[in-house]
């Protein structure tokens, strides 16, 4: 029951949450100065518009409204699932980043495998190695990992194993898992980096505790008290550390794709802000950022499920 | 060697080259061998030799002297950008944990909403549409990281709120102001310090980033992140010299403020900090 | 007419001859299957496989464009089509003509030309096109299909016969084939049209490929079409992959994954300049409509002085610019109109730097001035703006005497043309291209009080005698009166800089030597038709 009510109260809170989201994309696509009526224009045919060119546009665009109207169209129309159509392409916005979703999921699930075998596998030795050269050289290589900028680390893969040893694709995605694999290394090295540094504390400071020393008096080898309790302690943080990290790597997804020739979310609006194609960023920032939300609370539900110590009172993990 | 003494000299190490990287911005007049911008059509693209140790660039500029500027508006920047977020942060987050209640409330939703918000697409969408200079850089940086913080801040407050003495302190008589000056600041220094370092490095990546996109510092103000994803990168292969030092200078010092917060960690002896801000 | 008659049926003569002697069979309507390699050498080599090129963005952007792919696949052929010297050249059509004031053109169309589906093409079909035009106008990002900008006034459109097509103009239009060229006049078969005219499917044209396979925004095919009334192609099957990053895109070409970079900014200067020479790549240059232009804001101080423009203009070094940021691939541009025009006048191009200072300090003193420079992002990303405009402010902050400030901004399209119709900048780069091959609509934006582009850009330009030349070519049904006023506003536009012309683009491509007979720029129908498989 409490589980239940816990559960519901979440989702009470989500609403203003959401609504403000919803604000936010709705303003961020009108903070833009100017507006894109021009381009419209061009796209049509019409290189040097005159004034009532541009009125007629304008008022097809539905941005002769109050911003309050437009607001209130936008979301009416949002919730039935309609983000409308992108200035430009004249594409239905809903469907076109519900195809293209997946693909950013499909890299960003990969670059979540990698942050998690590297990231935790790397931690978990690290620690066991606690204080030999293989420790020194892992944390040094991670804390080099979050220091190479982001493009570098791409342009330096692709030369590598796209160019010389023609092992793996440049771009694009036709090639299947092959096609993913270096865009999800460049997306997750950042976050190789912080988890394997991040495991490896945790399991240490948790091995400081008393019962770790208490599985010691009862003879069990050093490893196995290492797998046996202080990782499985270390499991909560170490999920909502890469929950965390999924949010970002969605959202973060934009300079890595266009790299890599992936048409997923974060190419798509892109080029829409290079184009001021505004329901298009409108409709981007609903989606990831309710996705995001969705994905704090599955993973706040999942932190229930691991460890139901943790008090239901609390109005946020 | 004692434990001890080792971190003592990583610590000396990591803080003498951030040392030597802020001294080469600061006397970078009296260091570069040319002007910056100085402009030589008859000299592109260069090699490495005697008289350009680090060749020239597209325009004939001296790649050395660039790259002894190129650090003080990437510093300067990313500086100013993480105190301010974390200023932001650190004001919203007293707020938020010391009053509690329908203030709280009111922030913490706040934060929940701009935690939604994909940030590196904000910051591009933001800094796409404002002027192109460090103002709009910096406005962009801190409203998408001001929350990580004041989270931390404001569970960090309600801890010392909650603890016996300081509410024996209200019935004392001290005012508000006191004891957050007194009491809740000094809890949270140690994290404010941690917080600085993590976040300084991942700023200085993130400009980079954003120079990918022309977005970054302008021209022809040399910087380290526009030498080295800038329009630059189109000289990759057949220039490599001028990416290899600028990039080579981002990394050690982003290499060396993320040192700089592990070895100040363990000494501060902080067993981990909070999951939400990693 | 009787001239211009000749000369189109001359020039379809020479095009169907150049065409025969290319491909080495006949064009004979019917040549089923037959593949007809250009050298003998190719005739061994397996040209089944498939090859593959990228660009920067799509080829085929599908159902919601209004062409559905660009031209250059060959998947569908316009009416009128264009030389080498940019003027009308039959296609579709194969010869047409009009009356005294211009206002009934009479259009003959090419017999025994089956679509890739079968269906015989005819005068039903070309009105079919014109039915869906009018439900436009549709959108596009090669060129936006307007029924109403490429046939202004259109009254009727009719057939006469089965190969005959009359259309009826309310006001004479004396240049309508030079605006019908390529995609102003682009004919499909009507049944894959969908009720509002985008398309439903594939679009089925006359060319020599047929698209058979089409993912948005990753890649599409071409395969031959085997029914092709002309020279078919030599190569089965193509792939045009999207690769938006230069970078990875001309890696791509490096690790073997496509054979070549086609299209806008297929490839950088300096990257180009890498494998110009290397006997493993190909690179061709050939013409583009693009110019290069520096808008200055004429309506502020200092560029309101001409002498501050032409000073400017006397400060570039050209030549050098095109050396050594484009790789030598340009032309120095003298003049507004570019070179690919039929209409060009060439402009002479001085560089000139002591008089152009002088002209400069005259205008400003030694006052301080502070110039705002600005840098659309797009262009940024696909020339090398960045370097250029260092060099410009360079130049001007090194003139003696004068205390010049440069400030570079770079900025989306969008906001930056927002500050130029502010007023609030002196100097951007940006390119044009030619939008028809009427170069009309050009002079009007750029140079008339209220042409669009000058009010837009922020240009401020005003000149009378311009406006009035302008006004006279409006009506002007006299083709030679209208050759000699273009001229004139080429030769004003050399002195009087509404802006300053800074070089003539050319393109680049790239290909790998794996294959062969990919050409920058190809005039008339050719295509893709001769790329192939070199060994």
């Amino acid at each position: 029951m409490a589980i239940l009510k816990y559960i519901g109260r979440r989702l009470l809170v989500l609403i203003p949450v959401l609504l403000g989201i919803s604000l936010a994309a709705f303003l961020l696509g009108r903070i833009a100065p100017g507006d894109p009526v021009d381009d419209a224009l061009f796209r049509i045919g019409i290189e040097f518009p005159t004034e009532e060119d541009r009125a007629a546009m304008r008022t097809e665009l539905g941005l002769d409204k109050s911003l309050p109207e437009q607001y209130l169209d936008w979301l009416g129309k949002a919730l039935h699932g309609n983000l409308g159509r992108s200035y430009i392409g004249n594409q239905d916005i809903a469907h076109e980043l519900m195809t293209r979703l997946p693909i950013t999921l499909k890299v960003s699930l990969v670059a979540m495998l990698v942050a998690v075998i590297f990231g935790v596998g790397g931690g978990v030795l690290m620690a066991a190695c606690h204080d030999t050269w293989l420790d020194t050289v892992l944390k040094g290589l991670s804390t080099l990992l979050l220091s190479i900028p982001g493009f570098w680390l791409a342009l330096f893969l692709i030369t590598v194993f796209a160019e010389w040893l023609h092992l793996l694709p440049t771009s694009g995605l036709d090639r299947g898992l092959a096609s993913l694999i270096l865009p999800a290394v460049a997306l997750s090295a950042a976050n190789v980096g912080s988890t394997s540094r991040f495991t490896r504390g945790n399991i240490l400071s948790q091995l400081g505790e008393q019962y770790i020393v208490v599985a010691n008096a009862k003879g069990l080898s050093q490893r196995a008290v290492m797998v046996g309790h202080a990782f499985r302690n270390s499991l909560v943080p170490i999920i909502t550390l890469i929950g965390n990290y999924f949010g970002g790597i969605l959202g973060g997804s934009t300079i890595i794709e266009n790299i890599f020739a992936i048409p997923g979310l974060g190419s798509y609006v892109l080029s829409a802000i290079q184009n001021r194609d505004y329901p298009v960023i409108q409709g981007y920032v609903l989606i990831t950022g309710t996705t995001f939300v969705l994905i704090t609370l599955a993973i706040d539900l999942l932190y229930l499920a691991v460890n139901p110590k943790i008090r239901l009172q609390g109005g946020e993990a | 060697m004692t434990r001890r003494k080792k971190q003592n000299l990583q610590l000396i190490m990591v803080c003498s080259i951030l040392l030597a990287i802020v001294l080469m911005t600061i006397f970078a007049p009296w260091l570069a061998p040319y002007d910056p911008l100085e402009v030589n059509m008859d000299l592109r693209l260069l090699p490495p030799c005697c008289a350009h140790l680090l060749g020239t660039d597209a325009l004939g500029r001296d790649v050395l002297s660039r790259v002894i500027y190129g650090g003080r508006a990437s510093l300067l920047l990313a500086v100013a950008a993480t105190a301010c977020s974390m200023g932001v942060g650190l004001v919203i987050g007293i707020i938020a944990g010391y009053c509690g209640g329908i203030v709280d409330g009111i922030i913490t939703a706040i934060s929940n909403i701009f935690q939604g918000l994909p940030g590196m697409v904000l910051m591009i969408a933001l800094v796409g549409v404002l002027e192109r200079n460090s103002k709009s850089i910096i406005l962009a940086l801190v409203i998408t990281s001001w929350v990580g913080f004041s989270r931390l801040v404001r569970g960090e407050v309600m801890k010392v709120k909650s603890e016996m003495y300081i509410e024996g302190m209200r019935c004392l008589g001290s005012g508000h102001l006191r004891i957050i000056l007194r009491h809740v600041l000094p809890n949270i220094r140690t994290n404010v310090i941690l917080q600085f370092t993590t976040r300084l490095g991942r700023v200085v990546l993130s400009v980079a980033g954003l120079s990918y996109l022309g977005l970054g510092i302008q021209p022809p103000t040399p910087d380290w992140g526009e030498m080295v994803s800038g329009t630059a990168r189109r000289y990759f292969r057949s220039a490599p010299h001028l990416l290899w030092a600028p990039g080579l200078c981002i990394i050690l010092l982003t290499l060396s403020i993320n040192l700089l917060g592990d070895l100040l960690r363990d000494r501060l002896d902080v067993k981990q900090d909070s999951v939400k801000e990693l | 007419m009787k001239k211009k008659q000749l000369l189109s049926a001359l020039l379809g003569a020479v095009l169907a001859m150049s065409l025969a002697a290319c491909g080495g069979t006949p064009t004979s309507e019917e040549t089923p299957g037959a593949t007809a390699p250009s050298q003998s050498s190719a005739a061994t080599v397996d040209q089944t496989r498939e090859i593959a090129f990228a660009a920067s963005r799509d080829q085929c952007p599908g159902e919601q464009d209004a062409y559905y792919a660009s031209m250059s696949l060959g998947v569908w052929e316009p009416l009128i089509t264009k030389d080498e010297h940019g003027k009308p050249a039959p296609a579709l059509s194969t010869e047409w003509e009009h009356n005294e004031d211009s206002t009934v053109w009479t259009f003959h169309l090419r017999e025994g030309v089956t679509f890739s589906n079968g269906t015989q093409f005819n005068a039903d079909i070309v009105l079919a096109n014109f039915d869906r035009m009018k439900k436009g106008p549709f959108e596009s990002s090669f060129y936006g299909m307007n029924i109403d900008t490429i046939y202004p006034g259109l009254i009727s459109y009719e057939k006469t016969d089965d190969y005959t097509v009359v259309l009826t103009l309310a006001e004479g239009q004396l240049l309508l084939d030079y605006t019908m060229v390529n995609y102003g006049s682009a004919i499909f078969e009507p049944s894959c049209f969908a009720e509002d005219g985008t398309f439903s499917g594939f679009p089925i044209g006359t060319g020599p490929y047929v698209v058979t396979e089409n993912v948005l925004g990753q890649y599409c095919v071409i395969q031959r079409n085997d029914n092709y009334w002309g020279t078919p192609g030599i190569t089965q099957t193509f792939r045009f992959k999207v690769i938006p990053d230069a970078e990875t895109r001309y890696t791509a070409l490096r690790a073997g994954e496509v054979q070549g970079l086609c299209d806008l900014g297929a490839i950088s200067p300096s990257q180009a300049a890498e494998i110009d020479g290397d006997p493993a790549y190909n690179v061709s240059v050939g013409d583009s409509g693009i110019t290069h232009f520096l808008n200055v804001n004429g309506g502020a101080f200092p560029f309101n002085d001409v002498r501050m423009r032409e000073g400017l203009s006397l400060l570039l070094d050209r030549q050098t610019i095109i050396d050594s940021f484009y790789n030598g691939y340009g032309i120095p541009a003298g003049g507004f109109l570019s070179y690919t025009s039929a209409f060009y006048e060439e402009q002479p191009v001085q560089h000139d730097p002591e008089k152009g200072a002088q002209l400069i300090r005259e205008v400003v003193g030694d006052q301080e001035v502070e110039l705002r420079f600005l840098l659309p992002s797009g262009d940024v990303n696909r020339y090398p703006y960045q370097e250029e405009a260092e060099y410009i402010q360079a130049l001007l902050e090194n003139i003696e005497g004068t205390n010049i400030k440069v400030s570079i901004q770079q900025m989306d399209w969008g906001p930056c043309k927002d500050e130029m119709k502010a007023g609030n900048y002196n100097m951007c780069l940006k390119i044009q291209g030619l939008p028809s091959a009427n170069p009309f609509s050009l002079f009007k934006g750029f140079m008339h009080t209220e042409g669009s582009t000058n009010i837009n850009y922020g240009l401020g330009y005003h000149n009378d005698h311009v406006d009035a030349l302008i006004e006279e070519a409006t009506t002007c049904l006299d083709a030679d009166r209208l050759t000699e006023i273009y001229k004139e506003l080429q030769e004003i536009s050399a002195t009087d800089f509404p802006n300053i012309p800074v070089l003539y683009s050319q393109e680049v491509v790239a290909s790998s030597s794996d294959i062969t007979g990919y050409q920058a720029t190809v005039y008339g129908l050719t295509g893709y038709t001769q790329v192939c498989w070199a060994k």
